[in-house]
């Protein structure tokens, strides 16, 4: 009998069909053999092995890919066009059913060319009804015999990449605007019949010359699905050895990380991107920035860092100022003019992380920019205030002229109202509409407040317009119905406001909950805790478990107020467990039950009940409670409850996977990423949670103890230097006490700033006589600044206060600064 | 690069005994052009781990297509670098698996070595499982599958390198190749 090898081999000569009878002639009911064998010619048809990774990948070399003249089905390969991430262009003849001059695209090697065939398949009958004079059509699509390479043919367009067209032509904003607005109606067209771009980006916008004007084609639709590239490691990497989608284009949701589907508004953020790169001459994203990014940092990147107002990047782009506005054919100062405002406003909401504060199409985005042509006001804005008005005053620039308009406009300045449009309409309007006009504004500010409850900008606005409304309502009681909309629109405000005050303040006490933990510090928390609840209307002291539960079930933010009890709870019960006030498990129970009565859903209760102890700890317990819905759906606060319910259960892995989720999910949740950072310094990672600690300080730069957190990461890596100047932030935001300010003193002592060392010891001195480092500190410092007799009086101070454990190090100062001073007075 | 090439000349006049370093000198010029091609490529443009091996080779012998044809020491050049990018990839996949960034959100970081394998550490790993079981087997056709797969050879190239015929290379291949996958599935 022949070996498995020669068997599989001769098999392999023979058809797919003859294989199966000869094998079993061959192995001559030898069972095991011929399973194996069969096993063998299964793994040998199929192409997908790791093994065929580098089977289609070769060298990349040259000789390896079709070139001028090759034959691709009807097509003769004729001028090689370009060549990109993706693979090589080149412009071919169509031979039949018609003679025609087309592009041809080959896919790199390295995609399974029957899938993509077949997604392509899939999307052809649409693609073939697109018909649009800015839409290169997509005429046929393939796979290279042999090599597994697609390719996709469609019409040959001879232009040049969008924005090098405009800038080649010095084209200036408006006409780039109006360029772009074409772009914007194709891709419309394209969405409207049910095709989405996915791969939007200046190579893929070509700009041609007809008759003397620019003819704009969008090219490539179809193929991204085709190809179905999203950043993957693999897209962006592997496969195809460069990577598909350019990331600098990619919306949030197609970086991969948050798994919904792709719909048109992922190309309204694309080409946001190409008319942020039209004005400013940069991607948001800049494309330095991802040099040396990896793939995880790229989605991170893309998830996570908000874009540069267009103005803003133009003003910081100095060096290259005088190029940009050049080829925009205007000076630097209206540039920047031109784009500051709408514009601005504009890009930021195309470029929205959340899809559904985008535009919901990519005719409203050019709309809008329809509009910034027309001089009138646009969808997109700030909740500026100035804002109506100017538009207003460019659009009837000759009207305001007149005497009457600028007796009004000042008019409007005087009583210091604000510069609003509508205050010179509401001038000539009665009271009752004015007061109306300025509740529609402030209930939109309002909405606009509470989705951002942390924000300080939204509030500020907010505030003022309360104010106005306030006044408003003052001065005219003659419309009862507006009146009340008016009263209703306060109490509204009223309300948000506390439910601010609410979150703010368990912020705070959270990121407090992370750092100090002993048992003085768990019982000024419980105290707080218990303030806080009982400003919301909770006596946690008096209310019995029935009252709470039927106080949560008519409170607005159920959720919030439950979140803050089972804060109260766990540091109530973290003081019994240090020995103080004890708390009984009925006590506890009675709490949880209540809870979850108040809010039953399966997760937040089985977290509860594994945190409290009600139930025994248990991991199946917990992980059948939590459903990956329930995951994505649940608040920030939750996961990272979570979290610490898997620690308890001393499920780690799972614990820090939760961790990390809730930071994919909630980026820019302060006290996840301030939690996250606080995990990370328990592991030793000093240098990653120094970053989170930054970003804390960066979304909430008025939090004093996320300064000082930052400060205690810096100087545990070492770098003293940062280490003051943040905690120096933090005492401008909190005053620090003696302690503080004597870890402040050792640290500028360590980096040598000697005076500051001093100046911060003193103060510590100054609050608390009897801290004897602060002593030492000053004493050093003198010393080292070579005041021997000063630092004497330091240290002698010292040993005195120390009195009973005089300190050796000290003593040995003292004697070292005898010496000095012996030595010159001998001098 | 200069100690290489010595060594390759070496090889081709019949000195074997600095073939040892080969192999750690390999490992760090492949290193070394990989982290000077990312500096200098641009961010989409990524680079290929198996290219790497063929530039390195070309940077040796040059364009001389008769100092190309040398293949005693290209044979050892590439046996060498085929070696040299195992390690630099299971290591990496090792590294990986270490991060245990397990579970449903597993993000793999790309690194520097762009091999088409290098998003599949597991894989990777286990392939070198087997490839060590295949070796043992069969050392010839494990030595084939690291000069395809590692060092990204055509099989007329990995057959010029392992002195057997094409058609002997092409049989080898599909059967390591079925074999393999049969072992790692």
């Amino acid at each position: 009998m022949d070996s498995e090898e020669s068997i599989f081999l001769a098999a392999l000569e023979l058809s797919a069909e003859d294989r199966h009878a000869y094998v079993c002639k061959a192995c001559d009911g030898d069972k095991a053999l011929s399973g194996r064998l069969h096993e063998l010619l299964d793994a040998h048809g199929n192409s997908r092995g790791i093994l065929d990774l580098a089977e289609t990948q070769g060298f990349g070399r040259s000789q390896s890919l079709p070139s001028e003249g090759h034959r691709i089905g009807p097509y003769r390969l004729m001028n090689r066009l370009g060549e990109g991430g993706f693979g090589v262009v080149f412009e071919a003849e169509q031979l039949q059913p018609l003679h025609r001059r087309v592009a041809l695209k080959i896919i790199k090697p390295g995609m399974d060319s029957k899938a993509v065939v077949a997604r392509f398949e899939a999307e052809r009958q649409a693609l073939a009804i697109m018909d649009h004079p800015n839409i290169a059509q997509v005429y046929d699509g393939g796979a290279i015999d042999q090599s597994h390479r697609p390719y996709f043919v469609m019409e040959l367009v001879k232009g040049i990449p969008i924005t090098n067209y405009c800038d080649d032509h010095a084209m200036p904003t408006a006409e780039r605007l109006e360029l772009f607005i074409t772009v914007c109606r194709a891709v419309h067209h394209a969405h409207q019949k049910g095709i989405i771009h996915r791969d939007i980006k200046p190579s893929n916008v070509l700009v041609s010359e007809q008759d003397g004007k620019p003819m704009v084609k969008v090219i490539d639709f179809g193929i991204a699905k085709a190809l179905d590239q999203r950043l993957t490691e693999q897209s962006i990497c592997t496969q195809l050895g460069a990577m598909v989608g350019t990331p600098q284009y990619m919306s949030p949701e197609q970086s991969g990380m948050s798994g919904i589907d792709v719909d048109t508004r992922s190309d309204v953020y694309s080409l946001t991107v190409l008319l942020y790169e039209l004005l400013t001459g940069t991607t948001p994203v800049k494309t330095e920035t991802l040099k040396d990014a990896n793939y995880q940092q790229v989605q991170k990147i893309v998830n996570d860092q908000e874009a540069i107002r267009p103005s803003q990047r133009l003003r910081e782009s100095a060096n290259e100022l005088g190029t940009l506005a050049e080829n925009r054919s205007t000076s630097i100062e209206r540039l920047v003019k031109q784009v500051r405002g709408d514009l601005d406003w504009i890009t930021m909401k195309g470029l929205e992380k959340d899809r559904d504060r985008r535009y919901d199409s990519v005719n409203e985005l050019a709309n809008d920019l329809q509009r910034v042509l027309a001089n009138q006001p646009v969808l997109a804005g700030p909740p500026s205030l100035t804002y109506g008005f100017c538009k207003f005053a460019r659009r009837n620039r000759n009207r305001l002229v007149s005497g009457a308009a600028i007796a009004l406009l000042v008019a409007a300045i005087l009583i210091g109202v604000l510069n609003n449009q509508r205050h010179i309409r509401l001038a000539r309007q009665n009271e009752t509409s004015r007061l109306n006009n300025f509740l529609d504004e402030a209930n939109t500010a309002l909405i606009a407040a509470a989705e951002d409850i942390t924000s300080d900008k939204p509030w500020t606005t907010l505030g003022l317009l309360s104010k106005q409304v306030e006044s408003s309502i003052a001065t005219q009681l003659n419309d009862s119905q507006t009146t009340e909309q008016a009263f209703n629109f306060l109490d509204r405000y009223k309300k948000a406001s506390q439910d601010r005050e609410f979150t703010l303040a368990m912020e705070n006490l959270l990121i407090a909950k992370s750092t100090e933990q002993n048992t003085e510090t768990w019982q000024l928390m419980e105290r707080q805790f218990r303030r806080i609840l009982g400003k919301r209307g909770y006596d946690v002291q008096t209310l019995s478990f029935q009252d709470v539960e039927r106080q949560l079930k008519e409170d607005r933010k159920p959720l919030k107020v439950t979140d803050a009890l089972e804060l109260w709870l766990a540091t109530r019960i973290k003081i019994s467990d240090a020995g103080g006030q004890t708390i009984s498990k009925k006590v506890i129970r009675g709490w949880t039950e209540a809870m979850c009565v108040a809010d039953p859903n399966p997760m937040r209760a089985a977290i509860r009940r594994t945190i409290f102890g009600t139930v025994d700890p248990n991991r199946d317990f917990l992980s059948a409670a939590v459903s990956p819905e329930e995951l994505s759906a649940a608040c920030a606060r939750k996961l990272s409850w979570l979290a610490i319910a898997y620690e308890m259960v001393e499920d780690s892995d799972r614990a820090s996977e939760i961790r990390e989720f809730a930071l994919s999910q909630h980026a820019n949740d302060l006290v996840l990423n301030f939690e996250y950072a606080t995990l990370l310094m328990k592991q030793q990672n000093t240098d990653q949670a120094i970053r989170y600690y930054m970003r804390c300080t960066a979304l909430r730069p008025k939090a004093a103890g996320a300064w000082n957190a930052l400060a205690n990461a810096y100087a545990q890596h070492g770098e003293l230097q940062m280490a003051c100047q943040s905690l120096e932030k933090a005492f401008q935001l909190e005053p620090g006490d003696a302690v503080a300010y004597t870890k402040l003193a050792e640290w500028q002592l360590a980096s040598g700033y000697l005076s500051e060392a001093r100046q911060s010891a003193e103060i510590a001195q100054s609050k608390d006589p009897l801290l004897l480092l602060a002593l030492q500190i000053i004493g050093r410092s003198h010393m080292l600044q070579k005041d021997y007799h000063q630092a004497l009086m330091a240290f002698e101070k010292h040993q005195a206060t120390a009195d009973r454990n005089p300190n050796d190090s000290v003593n040995q100062w003292i004697s070292e600064c005898r010496q000095h001073i012996a030595a010159s007075q001998g001098k | 690069m200069e100690q290489i090439t010595k060594i390759l000349n070496q090889l081709d006049s019949g000195d074997a005994t600095n073939v040892n370093q080969l192999l750690p000198l390999l490992y760090d010029e492949l290193r070394q052009l990989a982290a000077a091609k990312l500096k200098h490529e641009r961010p989409d443009h990524t680079l290929q781990a198996t290219a790497l091996v063929h530039e390195a080779w070309l940077r040796i012998v040059g364009n001389d297509q008769e100092s190309q044809l040398k293949w005693n020491s290209r044979g050892h050049f590439f046996g060498a670098a085929a070696e040299a990018m195992r390690r630099i990839l299971i290591d990496h996949a090792k590294a990986l698996q270490a991060e245990k960034r397990g579970g449903k959100y597993n993000q793999i970081e790309l690194e520097t070595w762009n091999h088409p394998a290098a998003s599949q550490p597991d894989t990777l790993l286990e392939l070198d499982e087997a490839l060590s079981k295949l070796n043992k087997q069969d050392p010839v056709k494990a030595e084939l599958v690291k000069l395809r797969f590692f060092a990204g050879l055509t099989i007329q190239e990995a057959a010029q390198a392992l002195d057997i015929s094409t058609a002997s290379a092409e049989r080898y291949w599909a059967y390591a190749r079925a074999w393999l996958h049969v072992e790692i599935k």
